[in-house]
């Protein structure tokens, strides 16, 4: 399927690709296609993924119309892969009002239970589009419409590392100890980021994850794991 | 932070234009030499002196081994580039000899060793390296581009975004904050890219010029977007330096 795509030039070296501004399979499918052949065409020095658009950066000042007359013929002749095989990964979460920071207010904004807030945003499997914000920073879709929370009006200038949060109709975990502007579930203990690994991040942008809800007590017998590097992630795969 | 002051102390000292260098904010640290070395200072002034002679930004000058180079007091800018001969060989993650939170270990600390080779000053030429003009890092022009959402703002946003501005306390590698703020009722975005340089608008109205160690991706509209030389004076500012954003004539 073709989509109609928005160029914008962002800066002196780079273009904005736009898709429509929804969260949706086929965009991030389409969106990873033009990726692949944007980046064999080797002339961006980086590419930015997000839910709806990707940004190519050039090592230099792009001529704007040349440039995008070069992306609109690559878009026209784009193909999709067959399906794959997809993997899935099982997250474990405490959802602790200590690590929790936000439970209440969450619950209360959607006029729900806490109890609710943490079965709803462990039940759904959500689809990783892109890794943005930070290295490992895994961004979802699929967060049920009853649980978006408005960003905070201004962020945190400290969220610690492993908060799983919500930010508007996106849900998410911190990867590293950072300013952030989300609201504030619960806790992972796994590492989402090493860059001793020849795989820095384990997830790649089309896979599946869920949350799995895990006692104070579970949480920290899994960080001690994964301090010692004894953790495993569980995962399934899906043709 | 600076990287055309960055760059400039590697070319007055042949260097590759990526070999390492360290930054040195607020003129904060005395390092001795282990080794005879050539090396320069560039970006900041902040009055250093090698084992008490003055030096002078932009010139390249031969340490003895066990001598100290320290700062003293500001006279412009915020960060100071100590570039040695053939750089600073510090470990190499992911293509990168920085220092960056949670990837590398810790920042610097008193005590540390930074590995350097021995080298001699005699075959460069300092007079061939235009400098920065020092005017440069007082002005407080900063030349942009309209953001990705700029035209999102209303005529009132547009017009209060190029009068002046003051930096904010809260400035650091990742973003500057701005201390006033533009009236906003603008809703947040689908998360996209931003760069260093990108300018966002918070929905509480205040405006964050993200930095080097930005994130790759935000949630803010991007109203404006600096040059890479404005990204560059932006990181020689002090808290409460004023700046104002000034639109790029094509």
């Amino acid at each position: 399927m073709q989509f109609d795509l928005q160029y914008q030039l962002f800066g002196d070296s780079a273009i904005l690709v736009e898709w429509p501004k929804v969260l949706s399979k086929d965009i991030l499918v389409d969106i990873l296609a033009f990726e692949a052949v944007v980046r064999q065409g080797a002339r961006a020095t980086d590419l930015i993924l997000a839910y709806h658009s990707l940004t190519i950066c050039f090592p230099h000042a792009v001529h704007f119309s040349h440039e995008v007359s070069i992306l609109k013929e690559l878009y026209a002749r784009l193909t999709l892969p067959s399906a794959t095989t997809q993997t899935i990964w099982e997250i474990p979460v405490c959802y602790d009002q200590d690590f929790g920071i936000d439970l209440r207010e969450v619950a209360s904004r959607n006029g729900m239970e806490i109890d609710d807030v943490i079965r709803l945003h462990s039940q759904p499997e959500y689809l990783i589009h892109f890794i943005g914000f930070q290295p490992g920073f895994l961004y979802l879709s699929g967060l049920n419409p009853s649980l978006h929370t408005p960003r905070r009006p201004s962020p945190r200038l400290r969220v610690d590392r492993g908060s799983v949060a919500i930010g508007g109709q996106q849900t998410g975990v911190y990867p590293s100890d950072t300013p952030g502007g989300w609201n504030i579930l619960g806790k992972s203990p796994i590492s989402f980021f090493d860059p001793k690994l020849a795989e820095p991040v384990f997830a790649k942008p089309g896979d599946g994850l869920r949350f799995q809800s895990v006692s104070r007590q579970t949480f920290l017998e899994l960080q001690e794991q994964v301090e010692q590097g004894h953790f495993q992630l569980s995962r399934t795969t899906r043709d | 932070m600076d990287a055309q002051s960055a760059a400039l102390g590697n070319k007055l000292l042949g260097n590759d234009a990526d070999a390492a260098v360290t930054e040195i904010t607020f003129g904060l640290g005395r390092f001795q030499f282990t080794k005879s070395c050539a090396f320069s200072l560039t970006g900041a002034d902040f009055s250093a002196t090698l084992d008490g002679r003055p030096l002078k930004p932009n010139q390249v000058y031969q340490a003895a081994a066990r001598e100290t180079m320290g700062f003293g007091k500001r006279q412009f800018g915020a960060r100071v580039y100590l570039s040695v001969a053939a750089g600073i060989r510090s470990n190499l993650v992911l293509g990168s000899r920085s220092y960056f939170p949670g990837m590398t270990p810790n920042r610097l600390e008193s005590g540390d060793c930074l590995p350097i080779q021995e080298s001699s000053a005699d075959p460069f030429d300092t007079q061939l390296q235009p400098a920065i003009e020092h005017q440069e890092f007082l002005s407080a022009s900063l030349e942009c581009t309209p953001g990705p959402e700029f035209r999102l703002l209303n005529l009132e946003q547009q017009t209060r975004l190029f009068r002046s501005f003051s930096v904010s306390v809260d400035n650091n590698r990742v973003g500057y904050r701005l201390v006033e703020s533009l009236n906003n009722e603008l809703e947040p975005i689908l998360t996209s890219a931003v760069l260093p340089g990108t300018v966002q608008l918070t929905p509480d109205g205040t405006l964050i010029i993200l930095m080097r160690d930005a994130p790759v991706t935000g949630g803010y509209p991007r109203v404006l977007q600096l040059s890479e030389s404005a990204i560059c004076r932006v990181s020689q500012k002090i808290a409460r330096d004023p700046i104002r954003f000034q639109l790029k004539r094509n």
